[in-house]
């Protein structure tokens, strides 16, 4: 991860990415009629929903933000999501559940303006307007997705498409 | 607009099973901890120690789980959710091949 970080950075394309882990294996799938019976079933997934949720909440935003207040030129700031693509497809199937936290709204860059010089001030920055810190949506992809899209515009970029 | 991308994978993940088939695996590890005569299994191994339920998890043929059609999170089979349009119907990127470079390979055209 901090590797595709550091892509996006080399590049001229800085991110954030936010990386939770979440149970494997029995710790994280153990079933049976006695699990399903008190719920506690598919808990690697339902970690994941908790780490998202905590990626999205606007206080977690509003750190991202004020860090953000203080760096350069960029005009939008992706946050991207990464998450293996089985437990993306289980998402895509859970939304029926009518869960708040399905991934209803996933790939959208906010326009972010460029920090003024009032802006540079910590207390500025923590008194970003709310409706630009709601505002925040994310990306979904995959580990490999996000690889090869580093490794694609990098490409792009050595041949002076970007 | 949003978008998923799913190297090797699509929108039906891998054949999603329930309790039939995992019973006997929980039965298992219930076996290997000494919990077999708790009223409540699931309480017993919570209460049993790490190292013994840890290794009650590698060694018995109970160490493949993934995610469950638990009636909840995941209601029903995937096949019968896909069949009734019951997903989340977004753009995606899905790309499926024998080995990973040549599925990215794939996804590298798809972009």
């Amino acid at each position: 991860m901090s590797k595709i970080v550091q892509n996006g950075v080399d590049i001229g394309r800085p991110f954030i990415a936010v990386q939770v882990n979440y149970r494997l294996s029995a710790w994280g799938f153990l079933f049976g009629d006695q699990v399903a019976g008190e719920g506690a079933t598919n808990l690697g997934l339902r970690d994941q929903r908790l780490g998202v949720s905590l990626g999205r909440s606007s206080s977690y935003k509003k750190v991202i933000l004020t860090m953000y207040s203080f760096t350069g030129s960029m005009k939008t700031l992706p946050l991207l999501e990464v998450m293996q693509a089985r437990s993306l497809s289980g998402y895509c199937l859970s939304h029926s559940t009518g869960d708040a936290m399905t991934l209803t709204s996933t790939r959208v860059k906010v326009p972010v303006p460029r920090p003024s010089a009032s802006s540079l001030s910590p207390t500025v920055a923590a008194t970003t307007p709310s409706s630009l810190v709601a505002s925040w949506k994310v990306e979904t992809v995959s580990p490999t997705a996000v690889r090869l899209l580093c490794s694609f515009t990098s490409f792009l970029k050595l041949i002076n498409f970007l | 607009m949003q978008l998923h991308i799913l190297p090797q994978a699509n929108q039906l993940p891998l054949a999603l099973r329930g309790s039939d088939y995992y019973q006997p695996k929980y039965n298992a590890i219930v076996n290997a901890t000494n919990c077999t005569q708790a009223i409540d299994t699931l309480d017993c191994l919570r209460h049993v120690p790490f190292s013994i339920i840890n290794a009650a998890i590698n060694t018995t043929n109970a160490t493949t789980w993934f995610a469950t059609v638990d009636g909840d999170f995941i209601q029903r089979y995937p096949s019968i959710q896909l069949a009734a349009g019951d997903f989340l119907h977004v753009p995606i990127i899905s790309g499926t091949a024998l080995s990973p470079p040549a599925d990215e390979s794939l996804l590298i055209l798809l972009i």
